[in-house]
């Protein structure tokens, strides 16, 4: 349960889908498990970071007498400092400033996802501010980046997938003919009595 | 109960009282006459070879070219991304077949770049290519482009960079060109390759 002042991502859900259900699948039982535990891992590693990074400039710093002995409690005295940039600001900075990133969510939104589909997090997701507050330390945008986490996963699974059970289909003597499109090799393995998703 | 070294099936299993060892420590070599395969049931993850050829065939590592000539991309200050649609490598299905690299796992990946540019004018005095990570951005910038192309209006530059990545994050390749009009091209083939691996 995220307590404290919560940042609300995705308030509609997010939605694939169902090939892309169907590869997530391949790779993880549980995807909004999956990516839950994806963004607080994200959180950790950045957190990290924006400690040790500061954690020489606070020691050097003489009107810091004491520090907050919790990480979270540590990183909120960093980004309330006057000197602290998020990445955003910092790009912004520079001279000329840096352009926007990877743009992820221009790739999700390239996919029509009409038909069938499957929506993850359907009330949204829940992330303390303090917590996308360390990700916004380094990331310029936060929902790009999950959407950039989630096509990555899509993607290993499609391709895992496809690595893993073409060559069965190619020596399998049932199969006479197979469909010439990547959507329909998909379905055609999910159908197969042999399928199994990595790891069982 | 006292040692056994072996389980039902034949295989080296150590186990103590009865009960598998959770670990083994050796205070000398371990020589192996054939290989020593880790993972996925010896099948991929890191194998010795008996003559000590060390392969990790699931290690995330990728090699891709341009599949086409990329037309009018920049020149005038504007920004693209460059595409890469032939995938010589693509070890762990982190390349998404298009632009995008997804780290599976966080660590240190060194990634090397070979942009070809074509169309170049006179007039383009300046470039950028970037390595557009999540957490962060590697301006590379090249100065006079134009001076210093060849009789076909063409030149190749070569970049590296070791960009820290966590798991799930993404990385494209952005390019720019300014002082002109957009009539910037990208080569197809070999002369504009990406290429990336987890070094640890």
């Amino acid at each position: 349960m995220v307590v404290g002042v919560i940042m609300h991502l995705f308030a509609t859900g997010l939605v694939v889908t169902e090939i892309e259900h169907k590869c997530l699948l391949h790779i993880v039982s549980d995807p909004e498990a999956w990516l839950t535990a994806a963004i607080t891992e994200k959180v950790r590693l950045r957190r990290d970071a924006l400690i040790n990074e500061w954690r020489p400039r606070l020691f050097a710093d003489p009107s810091v007498t004491e520090l907050p002995a919790n990480s979270s409690s540590l990183a909120e005295l960093i980004m309330a400092r006057d000197d602290y940039k998020t990445r955003v600001q910092r790009d912004a900075a520079e001279d000329p400033p840096v352009s926007t990133g990877p743009d992820n969510t221009a790739r999700y939104a390239a996919v029509t996802r009409s038909g069938t589909t499957v929506t993850l997090f359907p009330s949204g997701i829940n992330l303390a501010d303090v917590d996308a507050d360390c990700i916004l330390a380094y990331v310029q945008d936060l929902d790009d980046w999950v959407y950039g986490a989630l096509l990555g996963q899509v993607n290993r699974g499609k391709k895992k997938m496809i690595a893993q059970y073409h060559p069965i289909i190619l020596a399998d003597p049932s199969v006479t003919t197979m469909p010439a499109t990547e959507d329909g090799l998909i379905n055609m393995i999910i159908a197969r009595s042999d399928y199994q998703r990595l790891g069982g | 109960m006292g040692w056994n070294f072996y389980n039902a099936s034949g295989e080296l299993q150590i186990n103590d009282g009865g009960v598998q060892a959770a670990s083994a420590v050796f205070t000398g070599n371990v020589d192996l006459g054939s290989n020593l395969l880790v993972g996925n049931a010896g099948s991929t993850g890191i194998a010795i070879s008996s003559a000590g050829e060390v392969t990790m065939a699931a290690q995330p590592g990728f090699s891709v070219e341009s599949a086409s000539t990329q037309t009018n991309v920049t020149g005038d200050g504007t920004g693209g991304t460059l595409v890469y649609g032939t995938e010589i490598t693509d070890q762990n299905a982190d390349f998404d077949g298009v632009s995008t690299f997804t780290a599976p796992i966080t660590g240190n990946y060194l990634f090397t770049l070979k942009v070809a540019y074509t169309g170049l004018l006179a007039t383009h005095t300046l470039c950028e290519c970037k390595f557009v990570g999540s957490n962060r951005t590697s301006n590379n910038t090249f100065i006079d482009p134009g001076g210093s192309r060849d009789s076909n209006n063409s030149t190749q530059i070569v970049h590296t960079f070791i960009m820290d990545m966590d798991a799930d994050d993404t990385c494209t390749i952005q390019v720019r060109t300014s002082n002109g009009t957009k009539v910037v091209d990208f080569q197809t083939g070999g002369r504009n390759a990406w290429q990336g691996w987890l070094l640890g």
